[in-house]
């Protein structure tokens, strides 16, 4: 750069250049190798197609955040817009089609590595949607929990084959297409709900804990019910008499496996997360258990459980150990960059163009679906202590199909049971659940209570230590020093994103820190209230201590003179009289 | 972390002799000297008495909580007297003191120190405990009432 003397030209001949080439392609109508093959293989192709991706995904979230909208809607709908069905499947000028899979009639809409990194993506959400999760709530809400799933799974499948027979596309209940459409309508996405429920601050709240215990069972009852309806399915294809006991043995087995999985990580939970202390850095924690999650992921696919099940239930498992905050904060990028892959994946996978013809059948499966899950987790959660506003917040929450709608869809198309037209409509009803539920629930996200009376589930109240500080950088100051004490008093102690606060942990006690102004707040457990308040005191303490010691030393007034005068001691004499000249 | 590693029968002593403030900061660092706690006599009672200085650890009904650090202790260490008839401490409510509770922690290593300290004195604060530890005539008996489970909830509320 230093070679060229004036900058501004050579910049000017450089783009030049840049349109003579674009010019020369388009004369000649040559494009890149892969865009011209038609294949997708190649790794250049996969880096251009996460290229695409990454960049749509975040713009969409951006831009529906920007619209005070879910980050979540604007990376599906981005998904729907650039996937392979819509303007993926075009040819761009000079790259070809990001995304030409979809051309083939019944072929894989994108290609496997992309399905792949977005399965990664699944997993890791539904791993810290288990991180977060409180689990001495899980517990407490475990009972409403339970009712809203199997209320939710039963009116969802009711509603989803009774609708497939009552619009002929059917003839019986165990006809394979109506159990393909009940199993279809049942299994919530909790993914969706979550992200939702933890961008607005409502993860830990009895709606929220109550939404994940009924998404898991959901999504746990939805496994079993697919291993039913693929093993009749089967036994109806090949003319065989059904074998009940082989369908209960796979529905044992599935739901044996998460059982152990579970109360093994509740048991274990805390001694692993002793072990895993012992790596030291906590970057190295944070990814390491991240690689366990995945481990504990693929096993449960291994054992016919779906692997987001096995990565939700060991987030849940290490939630109770004060590393919690510690690995989200470490997966904290790695969540920001990959999630919004998932539910751009999600919507890439929508053939636009299929549900033209199907939009009035797809309609009506979508209000059945809406009507099963707002009326039948509603309704369990109206009979377990929530309010109409709870009860609306649940049913709303449990609406999104998401993924693991899509997983037995397509496996429906595989299997030669829904045809492309009917797998559009599944996909419709997921899509639109999906889309309709963020908006809905949304606005009712407020502060005022979803629970008919105080529960004794609630949690318990909190206590405010609060100091009014004369100015702001002295509760900076402070802040940083109680930080430090909470540190020696072995609390893991992780900044919360966004404002300028902190959360304290040590197993199961957590003190959260902020300023606000001139105010120091620490919000704490009641049982903590004394400890918060010796250890503000102590620094308090020493902080007086220290303004003493500068004052009367004296010596700081000597210290800036010293520190002014030497400014220009050290600089050689020569560069002084040439910047003299200069500014001359 | 056990309470009980911390606050043993040796630490605890029934009958306090001092009459003032100094003399009896001094009579507790003489127990954790004799039980071997502290290598350091010296040091322990200059950064128990500097912090004294600072403010005061008299608190309310009774209890005061001297404390200090220093590094010529490895660990938290910790001591318990009891004088009935109390004694003038510069407490919070004004009233004499009865019950002092000292610890004495490392600078320079983590450790739930603080937290030992408010957990003690929070179980302190229930009057009736308050009652049985001046009742009691045996050093065990302290222990055993300060060192109860702490996830338990306390007696008041």
């Amino acid at each position: 750069m230093n070679a060229i003397p004036n900058p501004k030209m050579a910049g000017a001949r450089r783009g030049a250049g840049v349109w003579r080439v674009v010019a020369a392609l388009s004369v000649l109508g040559a494009s890149p190798a892969w865009a011209s093959s038609g294949e997708g293989d190649g790794a250049g192709h996969f880096i251009f197609q996460m290229a695409v991706i990454l960049l749509f995904a975040h713009l969409g979230g951006a831009l529906a955040r920007r619209h005070r909208l879910p980050g979540v809607v604007g990376e599906l709908l981005a998904g729907l817009l650039v996937g392979p069905f819509a303007l993926g499947g075009l040819d761009w000028p000079l790259l070809g089609a990001p995304f030409p899979g979809a051309v083939a009639p019944g072929g894989a809409a994108l290609p496997a590595e992309i399905m792949h990194l977005s399965t990664l993506a699944a997993v890791l959400l539904l791993f810290v949607s288990g991180l977060e999760t409180d689990v001495g709530m899980f517990m407490r809400y475990s009972g409403p929990g339970f009712a809203v799933g199997v209320a939710g799974v039963i009116a969802a499948y009711v509603l989803g084959a009774g609708g497939a027979l009552a619009l002929g596309l059917a003839e019986t209940w165990l006809d394979p297409r109506a159990m393909f459409f009940g199993a279809v309508s049942t299994a919530t996405s909790v993914g969706i709900t979550a992200r939702l429920l933890s961008e607005r601050r409502r993860l830990e709240t009895p709606e929220g804990v109550t939404i994940l215990a009924a998404a898991v069972l959901d999504d746990i009852l939805c496994f079993v019910l697919l291993a039913v309806v693929v093993g009749i399915t089967q036994a109806q294809l090949q003319g065989a008499a059904f074998a009940w006991s082989a369908i209960a043995g796979v529905a044992a087995r599935t739901v044996g496996f998460w059982i152990l999985l579970a109360g093994a990580g509740l048991l274990l939970g805390r001694r692993v997360a002793r072990l895993l202390k012992l790596l030291g850095s906590h970057e190295t924690i944070g990814f390491a258990t991240f690689g366990l999650a995945l481990l504990v992921a693929g096993v449960s696919e291994r054992m016919g459980l779906a692997a987001i099940i096995g990565a939700y239930t060991t987030g849940l498992a290490l939630s109770r150990s004060d590393l919690a905050d510690v690995i989200r904060a470490r997966l904290h990028g790695l969540y920001a960059g990959l999630v919004p892959v998932f539910f751009c994946v999600s919507g890439m996978l929508v053939d636009v163009a299929s549900l033209r013809g199907a939009a009035g059948i797809g309609l009506v499966f979508t209000l059945l679906a809406v009507a099963s899950k707002v009326g039948g987790c509603g309704l369990a959660a109206l009979l377990s202590g929530f309010n109409g506003l709870g009860a609306l917040r649940v049913g709303l929450g449990m609406l999104p199909r998401g993924e693991v709608a899509l997983i037995v869809a397509g496996l429906g198309l595989a299997q030669g049971v829904l045809t492309p037209q009917l797998y559009g409509v599944s996909v419709m009803m997921a899509i639109l659940t999906t889309l309709v539920a963020p908006p809905l629930l949304n606005p009712l996200l407020t502060e005022r209570t979803g629970l008919r009376r105080a529960h004794r589930g609630d949690a318990p109240a909190q206590e405010l230590v609060a100091l009014d500080l004369p100015r702001e950088d002295v509760v900076e100051l402070l802040l940083g020093r109680v930080v430090e004490a909470l540190r020696r008093e072995e609390f893991l102690v992780q900044p919360l994103p966004g404002d300028e606060s902190f959360r304290a942990r040590q197993d199961d006690r957590i003190l959260t820190l902020s300023r606000e102004g001139t105010r120091l707040q620490i919000v704490v457990p009641p049982d903590q209230a004394a400890f918060a308040r010796y250890l503000v005191l102590e620094e308090l303490i020493e902080l007086e201590d220290l303004l003493e010691a500068c004052r009367r030393e004296g010596r700081l007034s000597a210290m800036q003179h010293d520190l002014i005068r030497d400014v220009f001691r050290n600089a050689p004499p020569q560069q002084v009289a040439d910047e003299a000249s200069r500014d001359a | 972390m056990n309470p009980k590693r911390v606050l043993s029968k040796e630490t605890v002593k029934l009958n306090l002799a001092a009459t003032s403030k100094d003399a009896l900061i001094e009579e507790l660092v003489d127990v954790l000297a004799q039980a071997g706690r502290i290598k350091d006599r010296k040091a322990a009672l200059k950064a128990v008495l500097e912090r004294e200085r600072k403010m005061s650890t008299g608190l309310q009904n009774g209890i005061a909580i001297p404390h200090g650090k220093t590094d010529t202790v490895e660990s938290l260490v910790a001591a318990l007297g009891i004088k009935k008839d109390g004694l003038p401490f510069d407490s919070l409510d004004g009233q004499p003191c009865q019950i002092f509770l000292m610890t004495l922690s490392p600078a320079s290593r983590t450790g739930p120190h603080i937290q030992f300290l408010a957990d003690i004195s929070r179980t302190l604060h229930d009057a009736a405990v308050r009652q049985q530890v001046l009742d009691a005539t045996s050093e065990e008996t302290v222990v055993d009432l300060l060192c109860r489970d702490r996830t338990a909830p306390p007696a008041t509320h």
